[in-house]
């Protein structure tokens, strides 16, 4: 692995409501480093993608926070307190977005040049030609037939999976150390799908990018990631390397996770967890997952448990707690 | 395009001849007729010739007769001649129709100039003062009568302040520079445009509140963009729509609005010739009339739908 381009520590992102202020998202730890893919799973709440939106700076207007005591580390520096204006040099630039729905993410009355020109103009300070050049060998490159014709087209007239490309060409098209995807394929055809996975695998590979993946499909992770953080109720609980992760699941919630997975030659009932996914207004106390966990003790709905560090990955679990 | 304005005026057509036999019936259905003002009770004329006089205008046809006569004769150019004041429709209402229009657009135009920067800024910084602020002005706006605030400012400007001419369009036995019409213009464009100043602005400052909150500005910024880029070539396009649409109905109120504010002020416009024209039965005349505010609101919604379709490349697939 490459350099350390991420370092995430001890996040916590609060929303402020009419309701109160709660905790959408806390005490996330968790690094990147170049090239490598992590990929973020959890139920939706769960914050996957506060978490990539707080490292974006792009929370929601007046209502997401990030707390003082969290900390971002891009490549060394700490950028959890950026301004607007020093987070703009880096969006784009060095930290790109793929969203998950790219009718609503590309702009409708805009044509697809207009919006692929912008990033090559703002970052590279490049004349209007010279970006529109680049930006057809973008296209190319995420395999978009004919670009020439085509960008002179607005969204609405690309297919789903044409325009997810589009919004991966505009994310790359600086080279960015890191790519973060919220939910890349889950708007796409199954086929769609495997091909813009493929294509971003490729990329990534082919420019040294460090990809941060959100998604809940589990076949997703286990065919792209190379490291999994599991979260849940707005914390990590488990880290692990994607083998280790599907062979021997730590954390009971992974367990459960894995287990209600369905399987073609299985007859048996398809395993559930049982209970609901608590609201983040009022998570217990304790540990987030006791009220759902078979093995539940007073320690934890008392208290909520650090990451703790089993060899090469860590989990939020009493049960792996050092001397067990 | 081209095959759009065509579609778009065929069916303003259709609406056209709608819009003429509504107002024929219903001009008709009014209580009185055009007699009444023509002939004095007290002259002594006999039955006879009243049935006469009746018959050389065509009154004492059926109703759909009398339409299809009048059609007839529109199409032709020939709107007849006014009842009382025995001159061709079409030149009573060519000496008028320039005011009118003046009136109508200056204000439509001073409504969206003031409505757009207004309603973006409190859309875009919801909640803070500017939003308050555009939402008083907004309210009043809605709920203060049209004739309440001409009155008003004719008091605070004329009467108070001696600043600008009460009514009229020019100075008496002038022939009235621009300068002139300008002056006299102010007072009846602000009290047309405050109505419709309070709904463009707060759907101005709706539209950009919701746009702000859309994805594609989510992407724009995690492009880099800064602000004002975002603001104004990402978001401001898209929330313009609404208003636009907004203006395209607003169109026939102001037409429609400037026949009170016109009164008041005493503006030679279509609205006092209308006016009379109600007042004395002159079907010819309300017909005139009725015909160019209709052909003038329909033209101005087609103008809307093109703008529309400029700004919205999505309308082109629909269609």
């Amino acid at each position: 692995m490459g350099e350390r381009v991420l370092e995430v520590n001890n996040l916590t992102t609060v929303f402020h409501t009419k309701t109160g202020t709660f905790p959408a998202v806390s005490q996330m730890n968790f690094t990147l480093d170049a090239g490598e893919t992590l990929a973020i799973v959890g139920e939706s709440g769960c914050g996957k993608s506060v978490t990539s939106l707080s490292i974006m700076h792009l929370l929601p207007d007046r209502m997401g926070e990030i707390t003082p005591e969290s900390s971002i580390k891009f490549k060394g520096t700490e950028i959890s307190k950026y301004s607007n204006k020093q987070m703009s040099n880096l969006r784009g630039n060095e930290i790109s977005m793929v969203f998950q729905d790219s009718l609503t993410s590309l702009n409708p009355t805009m044509t697809v040049m207009a919006q692929m020109v912008e990033p090559f103009m703002v970052h590279q300070k490049i004349s209007r030609k010279d970006a529109e050049k680049a930006a057809i060998e973008m296209l190319r490159k995420v395999g978009i037939p004919n670009p020439e014709a085509r960008v002179k087209q607005y969204p609405h007239q690309f297919s789903g999976g044409m325009r997810q490309r589009v919004m991966i060409a505009m994310a790359l098209s600086c080279n960015p150390s890191v790519l973060i995807c919220d939910e890349p394929t889950t708007a796409l055809d199954v086929t769609i799908q495997a091909q813009i996975l493929k294509m971003i695998y490729d990329l990534k590979k082919e420019l040294d990018t460090a990809v941060i993946l959100i998604t809940h499909d589990m076949g997703v992770v286990a065919e792209t990631a190379d490291r999994v953080l599991v979260m849940y109720g707005g914390q990590g609980v488990e880290l692990a390397d994607c083998h280790t992760l599907f062979t021997n699941p730590l954390h009971p919630y992974t367990q459960g996770l894995l287990a209600s997975i369905p399987k073609i030659d299985d007859d048996t009932r398809l395993s559930t967890i049982e209970g609901m996914v608590p609201s983040l207004k009022d998570m217990p106390k304790g540990c987030h997952f006791c009220d759902r966990c078979q093995y539940c003790t007073d320690r934890c709905r008392k208290e909520n448990p650090p990451m703790y560090r089993a060899g090469e990955r860590e989990v939020r679990c009493f049960r792996y707690e050092e001397g067990n | 395009m081209g095959r759009y304005i065509l579609k778009r005026t065929l069916t303003a057509i259709v609406a056209f001849i709608g819009i003429t036999i509504m107002t024929y019936c219903l001009a008709s259905l009014m209580p009185g007729s055009p007699l009444d003002q023509l002939v004095q009770p007290e002259s002594g004329i006999s039955n006879a010739e009243l049935a006469a006089i009746e018959h050389k205008m065509g009154l004492d046809q059926p109703i759909y007769i009398q339409y299809f006569f009048w059609l007839k004769n529109m199409f032709q150019g020939n709107f007849g001649v006014s009842y009382t004041q025995h001159r061709p429709v079409v030149e009573l209402i060519a000496g008028r129709i320039g005011p009118t229009l003046l009136l109508s657009l200056s204000s439509m135009l001073l409504a969206l100039f003031v409505a757009v920067p207004l309603g973006t800024a409190a859309g875009y910084r919801p909640y803070k003062g500017i939003d308050y602020a555009s939402s008083v002005l907004a309210f009043v706006g809605q709920a203060a009568p049209n004739f309440f605030v001409a009155l008003l400012l004719i008091y605070i400007f004329a009467v108070k302040l001696r600043l600008l001419p009460i009514s009229g369009m020019y100075n008496s036995g002038s022939s009235g520079t621009a300068g002139e019409v300008l002056k006299h213009l102010i007072l009846p464009c602000l009290a047309l445009t405050f109505q419709h100043l309070g709904i463009f602005t707060r759907q101005m400052r709706n539209s950009m509140y919701e746009c702000m909150s859309d994805d594609y500005v989510r992407t724009a910024r995690a492009k880099g963009l800064n602000e004002r880029t975002v603001l104004f070539k990402h978001t401001l396009r898209n929330a313009l729509l609404p208003l636009i649409t907004q203006a395209g109905l607003s169109l026939g109120a102001l037409v429609g609005g400037a026949i009170i504010t016109e009164q008041i002020f005493s503006w030679p416009g279509m609205g006092t010739l209308m006016l009379k024209a109600i007042k004395d039965r002159d079907y010819p005349l309300i017909m005139g009339i009725t015909v160019i505010i209709s052909v003038i609101v329909l033209i101005g919604n087609i103008v809307i739908d093109i703008i529309y379709r400029m700004l919205d490349p999505r309308i082109d697939d629909k269609v």
